[in-house]
C-alpha cells in the first residue's frame, strides 16, 4: 500500500502509444541508414581518390605554413595540432578584446539612445541603425582596405612614443625593435588584420550591445527611476544603484548570445587572413585534403568555446538574478 | 460664473525638442558641441561627396581631385552589381530581379497574404533561375560560376527565407514534441548548427559534402551553397518559432481540445497564428541576418553584391576610390534592411492587441 502513498510532485506524463514509439524506431533507423550510407559514400569517394582518413596528421605531419602572430608561437616544423591550438588562440586573441571595447561603446551608445536630449537620441539611433544593417563582412573589408591604403608603408611608419605605425601593422614599444632603412620590426607587433578584426567587430558588436542595453535600462519601470527622483537620488545614482541592477537582469541572457555570435563573427578573419580557427582550419584542409576532420576540429573548437562561455555566463546570471528567500 | 478649463495644450514636437535640448545648462552644452560637430562632418562630407567631386569617368581627373571619385562607381557599376553575367545578357539579372522584387512587394500586401502570395514568390523564383541558367527558347545558357551582384544577393536571400521557414517550424515543433527521440535530434541538429559559424557550413558545403554524396550525383556549388544557407537559416527561425511556441500558454490548447478540435486543428487555429504575431519582430530581425548573412558566399568564391565589390577592387586603377564604391553597397544593403524593418514595423502594427 505504501505504493499508492507516495506524493507526486508533478503530475504524471501521458504514457506515449505505441504507434508513436514505432514511428520514432522508424525515424531513427532512417537516419542511421542515411549516416550509414554518408559513411559509405565518404569512404569510396576518398578511395576513388586516393585520400586518406582518421586524425593521425594532427600529429604526424608538421604544417609546412607559418603563423606569424599568436600567444601560441608557431613555426614550419610545428604539427597541425600545434597549429589548430594557435588558431584557437587567435580567435580568443581578436574575439576577447573585441568584446570588451564593444561593451564599452555599446554602454555609451546605449545609454544615448535613452538620453533626455533629443539630439544625441536621434544621432545614436542613426549611428546604431547604420551599423547594424550594414553586413559585418562588408565592414570588415572596408576597415581593412582603409588600412592597407591609408596607412603609410613600413618603410617610412609612423612614429610616436615607441610605436610604429604602418599599413603592415602596429609595432609595440616593449621587447626589440629594430630600425633599418627597409622598415621597423619588432617582437611585439599587432598585425593590421587584426587590428582590422577587432575595430569592425568593435564597432559591430557594439551597436548590437547598444540595443541590449537599451532594452535593459527601458525594461526598469519608469515608477522605479520616479521613485529614486523622489529620494532626491540624482541621474547618475538613480542609474547606478536603482536602474542598472535591475536592468541587468534583462540584459543577461541576450548579452550572452552577443558574446557567443561575436566569438563566431570573429571566423570572418579568414576574409582577410587573419590566421583565426577557420582560417587556420581552411589551410591545412587545402594542404591534406582532410576536409571531414578539419570541419570537426573547427565544431569541436567552438563547442569548448561556448561551453566554458555558457558556463561562465550562468554563474554571472545567478548572482544578478532576484534572490527569493 | 465659473471659468472653464480647457486641458493645457500639449506643446509641438519642436518646442519639446527645444525645451529638452536646453533644458540645464550641462545640457545646453552638449547640445552646443554636438551640433557643432554634426556641422563639421556634414560640411566635410558635402564638400567631399558634392562640392569637390568629379563624375568623369577618368582616374586621371580623380587622382588630382581632392573630393570624392564617382566616376570610378560609374565605371565600376556593372561588375559590382551583376558580377561576371556575360556582357549584353544583363537585362537577364535585371529583368529577373525586377520580377522577384514585384513578386516579394505584391506577397507583402495585406490582400495577397496566404498561399496566393507565396505561390507569387516561388513562380517569381522559378523564373528568375530560368532566366540566370538560360538555355531555352534562344537564351544562351549561363553557368552558375558567372551569376553574382544584387540579383544573386536577392535570389539566395529570397530562397533561403522561404525554404528556411517550413524546416524551422518542423525544427521547432520536432524539439518540443513528447517523443523523446524526435527531440533529441531536433535539438542536436539546432544546437549544433547554432553552435558553429556560417563561414563553418559553408565549407562543410563546399568540401565536406561533395565526399558524403555518391560521384553521380556532383551537384553545382551554386546549389550547395544555397542549401547551407537555408540549413543555416533554418536552426536560428527554430529557436525564434520555438520562443513563440513557449509564449503562448497551456491553456490555449486546454480549451481548444475542450472544443473537440484535433492536435493538428488546435496547433493550425489556434497555437501557430498566435505564436506568429509574437514572433513578428524577431522574425524581422532574423530574416534582416539572413540578407547580411548571404554576403559570406563571397569567401566560397561566389560573387554576391559582397563579392563582386571586391572583385571590382582588385582593379588597380580604381582602388583608390574604393570608399565610393563601399557606401553605394552599403547604401544598398541598408535601403533593404531597413525596408524589412519598416515592413516588420506595419506587421506588428497590424497584428497588435490593442490598437491604440
Amino acid at each position: 500500500m505504501t505504493e499508492q502513498l507516495k506524493t507526486l510532485d508533478r503530475p504524471p506524463r501521458k504514457p506515449i502509444p505505441i504507434a508513436a514509439w514505432l514511428a520514432q524506431g522508424a525515424l531513427l533507423v532512417a537516419l542511421l541508414i542515411l549516416l550509414g550510407w554518408l559513411a559509405h559514400n565518404a569512404q569510396f569517394n576518398l578511395r576513388e581518390r586516393n585520400m586518406a582518413a582518421g586524425f593521425d596528421f594532427l600529429f604526424e605531419d608538421s604544417a609546412g605554413f607559418a603563423i606569424g602572430e599568436g600567444w601560441v608561437p608557431f613555426g614550419e616544423d610545428d604539427n597541425y595540432f600545434r597549429a589548430m591550438l594557435a588558431g584557437a588562440a587567435n580567435t580568443l586573441r581578436v574575439a576577447l578584446p573585441a568584446l570588451f571595447l564593444a561593451t564599452v561603446l555599446g554602454l555609451t551608445l546605449g545609454v544615448s539612445l535613452v538620453a533626455n536630449n533629443p539630439l544625441v537620441r536621434t544621432i545614436a539611433r542613426g549611428v546604431v541603425d547604420l551599423v547594424r544593417n550594414i553586413p559585418l563582412l562588408v565592414q570588415v573589408l572596408l576597415v581593412y582596405i582603409m588600412m592597407t591604403e591609408w596607412l603609410p608603408h613600413v618603410e617610412e611608419a609612423m612614429h610616436f612614443g615607441g610605436f610604429y605605425l604602418s599599413n603592415g601593422g602596429l609595432i609595440l614599444p616593449w621587447g626589440e625593435v629594430e630600425e633599418t632603412p627597409f622598415g621597423v620590426s619588432g617582437t611585439h607587433v599587432l598585425s593590421t588584420e587584426w587590428m582590422a578584426l577587432v575595430t569592425a567587430l568593435t564597432v559591430y558588436a557594439g551597436a548590437f550591445c547598444a540595443e541590449i542595453v537599451r532594452a535593459g535600462i527601458q525594461s526598469v519601470t519608469r515608477g522605479q527611476s520616479e521613485a529614486s527622483h523622489a529620494l532626491s537620488l540624482t541621474r547618475w545614482q538613480a542609474l547606478r544603484l536603482v536602474i542598472i541592477p535591475q536592468g541587468l537582469r534583462v540584459a543577461i541572457p541576450p548579452y550572452t548570445s552577443l558574446m557567443l555570435s561575436t566569438i563566431k563573427n570573429s571566423s570572418l578573419g579568414v576574409a582577410i587572413g587573419y590566421p583565426e580557427i577557420v582560417s587556420v582550419a581552411n589551410t591545412s584542409m587545402n594542404q591534406t585534403g582532410r576536409a571531414i576532420e578539419c570541419i570537426a576540429v573547427i565544431a569541436s573548437v567552438y563547442l569548448i568555446i561556448n561551453l566554458v562561455t555558457a558556463f561562465i555566463m550562468a554563474q554571472v546570471n545567478r548572482r544578478v538574478a532576484i534572490k527569493e528567500r | 460664473m465659473a471659468q472653464m478649463l480647457h486641458p493645457p495644450v500639449p506643446p509641438s514636437w519642436r518646442e519639446r525638442w527645444f525645451r529638452a535640448m536646453f533644458a540645464t545648462a550641462g545640457t545646453s552644452l552638449t547640445t552646443l558641441v554636438v551640433l557643432t560637430l554634426l556641422a563639421l562632418v556634414i560640411w566635410k562630407a558635402f564638400v567631399w561627396g558634392v562640392w569637390d567631386a568629379t563624375t568623369v569617368i577618368d582616374s586621371e581627373v580623380c587622382r588630382n581631385s581632392p573630393g570624392a571619385c564617382w566616376g570610378a562607381v560609374a565605371y565600376n557599376h556593372r561588375i559590382i552589381l551583376l558580377g561576371r553575367y556575360p556582357i549584353g545578357e544583363g537585362w537577364r539579372p535585371v529583368l529577373g530581379m525586377v520580377l522577384l522584387l514585384g513578386a516579394v512587394g505584391l506577397a507583402a500586401m495585406p490582400r495577397f497574404f496566404g498561399s496566393r502570395g507565396l505561390w507569387m514568390v516561388v513562380a517569381a523564383l522559378v523564373m528568375f533561375i530560368a532566366l540566370l541558367s538560360g538555355g531555352f527558347a534562344g537564351l544562351t545558357p549561363v553557368d552558375s560560376d558567372l551569376w553574382g551582384g544584387l540579383p544573386l544577393t536577392l535570389l539566395l536571400s529570397v530562397f533561403a527565407v522561404i525554404t528556411s521557414v517550413p524546416l524551422a517550424l518542423a525544427l521547432a515543433l520536432g524539439r518540443r514534441s513528447q517523443l523523446p527521440i524526435v527531440r533529441w535530434v531536433c535539438t542536436g541538429y539546432i544546437e549544433l548548427v547554432r553552435g558553429v559559424p556560417l563561414i563553418t557550413v559553408l565549407f562543410f558545403g563546399a568540401f565536406v559534402l561533395p565526399l558524403l554524396l555518391p560521384a553521380s550525383w556532383r551537384a553545382d556549388p551554386m546549389v550547395r551553397v544555397a542549401l547551407c544557407l537555408t540549413a543555416f537559416s533554418a536552426a536560428y527561425l527554430a529557436e525564434v518559432y520555438r520562443g513563440g511556441l513557449q509564449a503562448i500558454t497551456k491553456g490555449q490548447s486546454e480549451a481548444a481540445h475542450a472544443l473537440s478540435l484535433s492536435r493538428w486543428q488546435t496547433l493550425k487555429l489556434i497555437i501557430l497564428p498566435q505564436a506568429a504575431r509574437l514572433t513578428i519582430p524577431p522574425a524581422t530581425s532574423h530574416f534582416i541576418g539572413v540578407l547580411k548573412d548571404t554576403s559570406l558566399v563571397a569567401i566560397v568564391n561566389i560573387y554576391d553584391l559582397t563579392g563582386s565589390l571586391k572583385m571590382a577592387l582588385t582593379n588597380p586603377e580604381w582602388r583608390p576610390y574604393f570608399v565610393e564604391a563601399y557606401i553605394v553597397v552599403s547604401a544598398i544593403y541598408l535601403i533593404l534592411g531597413l525596408s524589412i524593418v519598416a515592413y516588420g514595423r506595419f506587421l506588428e502594427q497590424r497584428y497588435a492587441l490593442d490598437k491604440r
